[in-house]
């Protein structure tokens, strides 16, 4: 493990490897042990596939001729959204880190220093990137290659090669642009952001091209679309997948040059986001008597306030789009497509989040399937849970937190604050990235969503992601530990979001599905057509319980060790 | 032989901010060469220059007779360093980051490793994160010499030791010289440049102010000193003796406060005669110092 740069940053990242690992398997698992469920109605399910519009279909990742296969139930299931979005964010966060995280560290100055050329130390630092990526990936193809037998699924080995290669490859290019981008730039964070955010245009990109006019010529210039060309499930690795792995590698080169004509330890500033260039003297004058600096919660937000401008910027454009293709849903079949779908088993629409399906196509069920539902909700969490393990956790790895309690301040006053920040935060996101959006562009193409349940789904959704930010806070009160903060609150995102959709069909787990928070969020209906009731405040008072848990667990804790 | 440090004209510029403009300097091997300045003056900026960490926004360096850019690695393999801010991998112990290290040299320095850190008393076998700076700072010490390297590039090395540490590191720095290999130390303290230095550079707002033997700065130097007497004084009696720049009284006219630029030898023979009780002499701090050289400079 000490032997070289390479199996050295392998070796420093075995743990966050298990934990994503374990992740993946569980995903994998609990994708495949449902097939039988879905194959025992199998035939009901292909008749009225087959009568929904082909481009509703398209959107949601669904092939009528096989989903009720084990091929197209797979691929519908773990390779359009879930798998990807797993092994995109493990990507984004090792090419980022790849590049540079020790000069975010301050230990780069004594790598660089080593009788190593950069394009050695970082190459070898891609390579491990390149190689716990696949041992994530290999979790999933294991997931499959034992579940296929068992379950008697008949997917060709080749196949479940194939598609794992195919999102390997997928991956990897995303990857490779956060380890290109931080290692221009010299910022990890800013990298691995960029490129996640890429990853989510691409992904809507590919899904509305087909059936939004305008959007048809980005069809071919996504890589979510290249991915799954040439079927990699049925023919096995093809010349796309081969295509995805090339351009990850050039990207790759394209980095290492950057990083060799770089300045070490100095970050190149990333393009800020303000309205008006302020001169140096004028921008430390307003920083310095800034009054976000009067109370802790202010400052927590004030130090993100750059990357805070930048998903406000993407959730809006996010929320833009999605309103602007709307228009184009309505003429997909209308009354037909609404008959069907009553008759549609919710049951395996649930495991899309989509628990409301008869309003998939209406504004509500719509907007809430991309944002509330999936994506945007995904991202908030990644805001949410990344803020509460940094809250404590974080700043107790970086070593500021003595300082700040060093101060005249209560422990109590420092969870709670954050708490507060957190909240803020999500907040501010979510308003100004997805409600004011929807208030200026939502009437004018017709989306319908009533105000009671814009009330209910945006609060519901500030809420849903605080209460996981609070659980990431109150771990790394506990633990003092980052990684654990951020491992433990994603797992249990990730379980409370399967359960509650697995829970609308399988007799095991629909005893524990009014028990989470998901259900209270988007329960039977989507989270946009949710009423105001217990729900919310339900969702609240776990989020301060969690605050308190944190505190007790700060108040009484070793700082530091 | 080349020289251990040949800098020409180096410049580096962070956006318009001067990291160091314009430094010419040649530092010889076999030489411990004191690199002065205070906060910010470009102490940093420059190692991190000659270390490939940077790259010059103009002018150039020769490092053991090599490009610092473009023969980076051989220099790196023929150099020790310790960084100016020490951060280390916190999960590892001090003994597997310098396996590590030694790995990625290519070199066996296990017994070196082991014969440093009972020479500066470290437990290797704590993890760093659990150090304390002054421990941290001896693996970086550790790190550095255990290969043995020509040359020592040193950015203020001895930060968090204590005072005895401090002198088992200057003894240490020595030692190289002796052997014949270079060390290159920055610093912000005058005594610590004096103590080990043979010839010192003082930089101040991204420049070269001067160039000196240690000698030659301590004979610049000013100093505070306070003299305090067994019976009232007249500090009239020191103005006139040549090097005392101010005379004032204190100790309720006991006493005398002295600034002296150059040796103090006619100031204490003058100080004999009239019954010395105790001196106090405040370390030629780094201000004063530079107060005389940059009059020096102005003149």
């Amino acid at each position: 493990m000490l032997r070289n740069v390479f199996t050295h940053t392998v070796w420093r990242r075995r743990r966050s490897l298990l934990g994503w690992t374990l992740g993946g398997l569980a995903l994998g698992w609990f994708v495949v042990a449902f097939y039988p469920t879905l194959q025992a109605s199998a035939a009901e399910f292909q008749q009225i596939l087959e009568r929904l519009p082909q481009a509703l279909l398209e959107t949601m990742g669904i092939d009528p001729a096989t989903f009720a296969t084990a091929k197209g139930y797979v691929e519908a299931e773990l390779y359009n959204l879930l798998g990807p979005v797993l092994v995109i964010i493990y990507a984004v966060q090792l090419g980022g880190a790849a590049a540079a995280q020790e000069e975010e560290d301050g230990t780069a100055d004594l790598l660089y220093t080593l009788p190593l050329p950069r394009r050695s130390i970082v190459l070898q630092k891609a390579a491990a990137g390149y190689v716990l990526l696949a041992a994530l990936v290999a979790a999933l193809t294991v997931t499959l290659l034992v579940g296929n037998p068992v379950y008697d699924m008949g997917l060709p080995v080749a196949g479940i090669v194939g598609i794992n290669v195919a999102l390997y490859g997928l991956a990897a290019i995303f990857g490779a642009l956060a380890f290109a981008i931080s290692s221009w730039t010299g910022l990890r964070g800013s990298g691995a952001g960029l490129a996640g955010g890429l990853a989510a245009a691409s992904f809507v990109l590919d899904g509305f091209a087909p059936i939004v006019d305008w959007l048809s010529w980005g069809d071919r210039l996504t890589p979510f679309d290249w991915y799954l060309r040439g079927d990699p499930l049925a023919h096995g690795v093809g010349g796309w997948q081969l295509l995805l792995l090339g351009l990850s590698a050039a990207t790759v080169a394209v980095g290492v040059v950057g990083l060799e004509r770089r300045d070490i330890g100095v970050a190149r500033a990333f393009p800020k986001l303000s309205l008006r260039r302020r001169s140096a003297a004028e921008a430390g004058r307003r920083s310095s008597d800034s009054w976000m600096l009067r109370q802790i919660w202010s400052w927590a937000i004030w130090m993100r306030r750059r990357a805070l401008r930048w998903w406000v910027v993407a959730m809006a454009g996010f929320t833009a789009l999605l309103l602007t293709v709307y228009p184009s849903l309505e003429n997909l079949g209308g009354d037909q497509v609404t008959e069907l779908i009553q008759a549609y088993p919710k049951e395996i629409l649930a495991i899309f989040g989509i628990t409301d399906p008869a309003s998939v196509l209406e504004g509500p069920g719509f907007i809430s399937s991309r944002i509330h539902g999936s994506i945007g909700l995904v991202a908030l969490l990644v805001l949410g849970i990344g803020f509460g393990a940094r809250a404590v956790a974080g700043e107790e790895r970086r070593g500021t937190l003595d300082l700040l309690l060093a101060e005249p301040v209560e422990r109590t006053r420092v969870v709670v604050e954050q708490a507060v920040a957190l909240v803020t935060v999500v907040t501010l996101v979510v308003s100004l990235g997805v409600v004011v959006p929807m208030l200026i562009g939502g009437p004018a193409v017709g989306l319908g969503v009533s105000a009671e349940g814009m009330t209910a789904g945006n609060v519901g959704m500030i809420l849903l992601v605080s209460l996981y930010g609070a659980l990431a806070l109150a771990v790394g009160a506990w633990t003092g530990r980052h990684g654990a903060a951020v491992g433990v609150a994603t797992f249990a995102a990730v379980a409370a979001h399967l359960v509650n959709g697995f829970g609308a069909f399988v007799d095991w787990l629909e005893p524990l599905r009014p028990w989470s928070p998901f259900y209270w969020y988007a329960g039977p209906k989507n989270p946009l057509s949710q009423e105001l009731g217990w729900q919310q405040p339900a969702l609240a008072a776990v989020a301060v319980l969690l605050v308190v848990t944190a505190v007790i667990g700060f108040r009484g804790r070793d700082v530091g060790v | 032989m080349p020289p251990a440090i040949v800098a020409e004209g180096l410049t580096k510029y962070y956006g318009e901010t001067p990291g160091i403009v314009g430094l010419d300097l040649e530092v010889g091997v076999g030489e411990v060469f004191g690199f002065l300045g205070a906060n910010g003056a470009g102490k940093t900026t420059t190692i991190r220059t000659l270390l490939d960490l940077l790259r010059p926004t103009s002018g150039r360096a020769r490092i053991l007779g090599l490009d610092s850019h473009d023969d980076a690695v051989a220099i790196h393999g023929r150099i020790g360093h310790i960084p100016g801010d020490v951060t280390m991998y916190e999960e590892m112990t001090g003994r597997e980051l310098c396996r590590y290290f030694a790995n990625l040299r290519g070199v066996d320095t296990a017994a070196e490793v082991e014969r440093l850190a009972e020479r500066l008393d470290l437990d290797l076998d704590r993890k760093i994160g659990a150090y304390s700076s002054g421990n941290r700072q001896k693996v970086a010490i550790v790190q550095a010499f255990m290969h043995r390297p020509e040359l020592l590039i040193l950015d203020e090395p001895s930060t968090g030791l204590d005072p005895l540490m401090q002198q088992e590191f200057y003894a240490m720095v020595r030692e190289a010289r002796d052997e014949g290999r270079t060390v290159f130390l920055s610093s912000h303290i005058l005594p610590e440049v004096e103590r080990v230095a043979d010839r010192v550079a003082v930089v101040r707002s991204s420049r070269l102010v001067t160039v000196q033997t240690v000698e030659g700065l301590k004979a610049k130097a000013r100093r505070h000193i306070q003299i305090v007497f067994t019976s009232p004084i007249d500090p009239e009696v020191f103005r006139s003796v040549p090097g005392v720049q101010e005379a004032s009284p204190s100790h309720d006219g006991r006493g005398v406060d002295l600034v002296v630029a150059g040796p103090l030898e006619e100031v204490m023979a003058v100080a004999a005669r009239h019954g010395v009780e105790n001196v106090i002499s405040h370390e030629g701090d780094l201000e004063d110092a530079f107060l005389a050289l940059y009059d020096d400079d102005a003149s």
